[in-house]
């Protein structure tokens, strides 16, 4: 190091320089003091751009199916409210409440339990819309053929799924987890009476799959989900077949933020709300968006409708004070 | 020996616990064998459509800018408290009565305590606090790394400092420099290349800390690992994965080459402690030595460029942390998670989940030294064959070890590359949620950690007995088991030991996809938005991570 400096002839100044740049934790604050410069020039380029609307949905089902029906939703609402629209993407379903809860979300297809807790999270968080099927939502319980489990007819007859393996959807799913477990209790049947600790698949497409599959013996999804998955052929029923349809009760529902009129504009969640329920059958656009969600057409909502899914919310222990 | 004991009689202990835990005691479950095979069958058809392909490179810049960005972030916190911590610091603040020294006692007791708080939870356990307050915003994964291996590095740069001997700093102290002058130039110099190798290390942990907070839906690798197996697509899986093996393995082999050229083994708490200098693998090269100077410069330029292009491929806003709302989140979370639930069903249940995150990372860390050893052995680079003259019958033999070399040595990359939470799916295939799947998965992950370790102690051996047994006529097994073996093993056993600490970490991310433990607790009660009940939780895993500190710390000061 010091013969390096002594045997030259450059100027001091120059030198010193070299020697400080050499020197790693000086070069380390330097890159640092870079850093932030620069991060504070991406900041500052954020709050030129338009504000957008985003919509989320939680991830219930296969992934590449979410992307196109809320790709095809977010266009929608872009072209009919005049706004730009995105839908942001999330991985699980509480993660979904948490980004509705922190404003990373601002208009939400949420279950029947999530989006109660998504409106115990936000004060005068609105829910505006349901579809035609919800209103009286069932789940179903499916079986592989070859376990010998038989049909239900009435809900005490559940105990066949007794000493079988069983796996419910997703921990936060009102279809696929709250409402059979609590159909479950009714007739009896803990969660302790099936072989081994009940799975939880995390998706109703991957229940449905993981029981054709013979990973599980029995499992419960959304009545919807299965019923479209049977129109496909995408279920061989020839392993798999329903043995109990559940009574009904209000599941899904959008659920939008209480600040988006002052953000976007007087009414605007009362417009978001029309635009919704306008979906009409009878135009291809429309219809491809309805059919996506298994459903004819949206109508109107209120968060009066889901005080039966929060009392069993509270009884599960899914909902906490 | 005493040691071998005791950790035989826990497995045992925590065999039993496992197959307590299981409900009717059933564990395998035959039925998803047909969904494993097609699973592994996939992996002969991996998605190679261009479009996947760009999907894949897109999510392996932004796994590599997040641990970028966390592990920069890791020295920074580390680099501050590291000297914040250190004994030598408050020495330098204590110099005549000793009262103030009793407050430097007290100073660096205090800080070390803060620092055990966040290095007791895990970078998921993080992420997914930090989802809860600051939404989907990228710093999240940023912050989740750096907290936790801020903490982690602070303490290690703390205990490099406090080995470096003392008496330049001593005496700029008493020539009348400055307390921060005089660690800086008197202690830094010296530390400076232990710093830098660990910090590498710290790098290579940050990769795979970003994959696990890919699939808690921060993004990159682990985030469409994730999607790709909720919609069942293996195809697309092994695409993933071996992307992330790629990522693993050149961070790995270029932090590996970079330290070893600074004489600077894989982790700090492999080498052998300063005081005896006399073996070969002691840190002898110091800052002043030429190559040990341009690996240091190299490194530096390395993260000058990287640093910047991860900050704009990641575009992090730190603005967030400071705005009004962020303060908002943090107040009404604190409130509804304080005070931590303790009623008598809390307490039950977290009381059973600790046993079983317990009995978890013993069978983890039992596991993956068996597993790690095993594969260590022939993953070494061996001196000892290129040491002797050149002998035509060894020459036939010399492809057979290449060949197990690198076997031995891709093996133990695939196992740490493969996030341990993606074991525990794969396992969950097969088995029952349970305390099973998630020490198997746990065993496999840490096993390709401590075997890269344990082959990089047996390469930087002293190998002269085994020299002399060969020498003497004795075969290599003979050499192994008498003069390697016993030279190792304390070593070796000290890194387990000191693993076990990041395994109980690490049961909380496989419980939260469905095996037993505090993890699987701690996710329920996240789902029903249960703040005290979570807070309950998190205490006592922070007691129980303390607890395996403390007990881990006495074993090794008893191996040394």
């Amino acid at each position: 190091m010091t013969n390096h400096v002594t045997g030259s002839d450059e100027p001091r100044a120059f030198q010193r320089v070299c020697i400080a740049l050499r020197n790693p934790i000086f070069a380390i604050a330097l890159a640092a003091a870079g850093m932030m410069v620069l991060g504070a020039c991406a900041a500052s380029d954020e709050t030129g751009s338009l504000e957008s609307l985003k919509v989320g949905a939680i991830p219930d089902q296969d992934p590449e199916r979410l992307q196109r029906t809320y790709g095809l939703v977010a266009d929608h609402l872009a072209a009919s409210l005049e706004v730009p629209v995105t839908y942001v993407p999330v991985t699980d379903y509480a993660a979904a409440v948490s980004a509705f809860a922190t404003g990373d979300l601002d208009l939400v297809w949420f279950g029947g339990l999530t989006g109660v807790q998504a409106r115990l999270a936000v004060d005068g968080a609105r829910a505006i819309a349901q579809r035609d099927i919800d209103a009286a939502f069932h789940s179903v319980f499916i079986a592989r053929t070859d376990r010998g489990i038989e049909d239900v007819s009435n809900p005490a007859d559940l105990a066949t799924l007794k000493g079988n393996t069983f796996t419910f959807g997703s921990e936060s799913s009102t279809s696929g987890r709250l409402m059979p477990q609590h159909f479950l209790a009714e007739a009896g049947i803990g969660l302790d009476d099936f072989a081994g600790e009940p799975g939880f698949s995390g998706g109703h497409d991957a229940t449905i799959q993981l029981v054709e599959a013979g990973s599980y013996a029995a499992g419960v999804l959304n009545e919807q989900v299965w019923l479209s998955r049977v129109e496909e052929g995408a279920v061989d029923t020839d392993l798999v077949r329903v043995i109990w349809r559940t009574p009904p009760y209000a599941d899904y529902h959008w659920v939008a933020r209480p600040d988006l009129d002052e953000r976007f504009g007087a009414d605007f969640t009362d417009q978001i709300q029309a635009t919704l329920l306008a979906l009409d059958p009878n135009v291809p656009a429309d219809n491809e968006i309805l059919e996506l969600f298994g459903a004819e057409s949206f109508i109107e909502t209120n968060n009066e409708t889901y005080a039966a899914i929060e009392a069993v919310g509270r009884e599960i222990g899914k909902i906490q004070d | 020996m005493r040691w071998l004991a005791v950790a035989g009689v826990a497995t045992l202990l925590s065999l039993g616990v496992a197959v307590l835990a299981a409900p009717n005691g059933l564990i395998l479950n035959l039925g998803g064998w047909t969904v494993l095979r097609r699973f592994l069958a996939a992996a002969r058809y991996p998605a190679l459509s261009a479009e996947f392909l760009w999907i894949t490179a897109e999510a392996s810049a932004t796994t590599l800018g997040y641990a970028v960005l966390g592990a920069s972030l890791a020295v920074v916190v580390g680099l501050v408290f590291g000297i914040l911590s250190s004994e030598s610091w408050w020495e330098t603040a204590a110099t005549s009565s000793a009262g103030r020294r009793r407050a430097a006692r007290w100073g660096w007791l205090s800080t070390r305590l803060a620092l055990s708080v966040p290095r007791g939870l895990h970078e998921a356990v993080w992420g997914l606090l930090l989802i809860m307050i600051l939404g989907l915003d990228p710093l999240v994964a940023v912050l989740a790394i750096g907290i936790p291996y801020g903490a982690i590095t602070a303490k290690v740069f703390s205990e490099l400092l406090d080995e470096q001997p003392r008496g330049t700093m001593r005496s700029l102290r008493g020539a009348g420099a400055t307390r921060s002058a005089a660690i800086l130039y008197g202690l830094l110099p010296g530390v400076l290349p232990d710093w830098t190798a660990y910090a590498l290390y710290r790098f290579e942990c940050s990769i795979r800390a970003s994959a696990v907070l890919g699939i808690i839906g921060a993004g990159g690798l682990g985030y469409q690992l994730r999607l790709s197996l909720q919609s069942l697509r293996y195809e697309e899986l092994w695409t993933l994965l071996a992307a992330l093996f790629l990522l693993n393995g050149a961070t790995d082999a270029w932090s590996g080459r970079v330290r070893r050229r600074m004489g600077r083994g894989a982790s700090p708490r492999m080498r052998t402690p300063r005081r005896d200098a006399t073996g070969p693998e002691t840190g002898s090269a110091s800052r002043a030595d030429p190559t040990v100077r341009s690996a240091l410069r190299g490194t530096a330029l390395v993260w000058l460029v990287s640093a910047p292009l991860a900050w704009l491929v990641i575009g992090p806003s730190p603005r967030t942390l400071l705005q009004p709302t962020t303060r908002v989140r943090v107040g009404e979370l604190i409130q509804a998670a304080w005070p931590p639930r303790f009623d008598p069903v809390t307490w039950d249940q977290a009381a059973l989940a600790a046993v079983q995150t317990l009995s978890m990372s013993v069978l983890a860390i039992v596991g993956a030294s068996v597993l790690g050893l095993a594969l260590a052995l022939p993953a070494a680079r061996s001196r000892r064959h290129t040491s002797r003259s050149y002998e035509p019958e060894r020459a036939r033999h010399a492809f057979g070890r290449v060949l197990r070399f690198g076997g031995a040595r891709a093996v133990l990359l695939a196992m740490r590359t493969v996030p341990a939470p993606i074991w525990a799916l794969a396992f969950l295939f097969v088995l029952f949620p349970g305390v099973v799947p998630g020490a198997l998965a746990l065993a496999i992950y840490t096993g390709g950690i401590v075997g890269r370790l344990a082959a990089e102690v047996l390469e930087t051996m002293d190998d002269r007995p085994g020299e002399a047994l060969l020498a003497a006529g004795a075969s290599n097994a003979e050499a192994l088991a008498y003069a390697t073996m016993p030279a190792a093993l304390p070593r070796f056993t000290a890194y387990a030991v000191y693993r076990w600490e990041e395994c109980i970490r690490a049961t909380a991310i496989v419980g939260l996809v469905g095996a037993g433990g505090l993890g699987r607790l701690l996710e329920e009660q996240r789902t029903s938005f249960d703040f005290d009940g979570m807070s309950a939780t998190i205490v006592v895993f922070i007691v129980l991570t303390l607890a395996v500190d403390i007990v881990s710390a006495r074993v090794r000061r008893s191996l040394r």
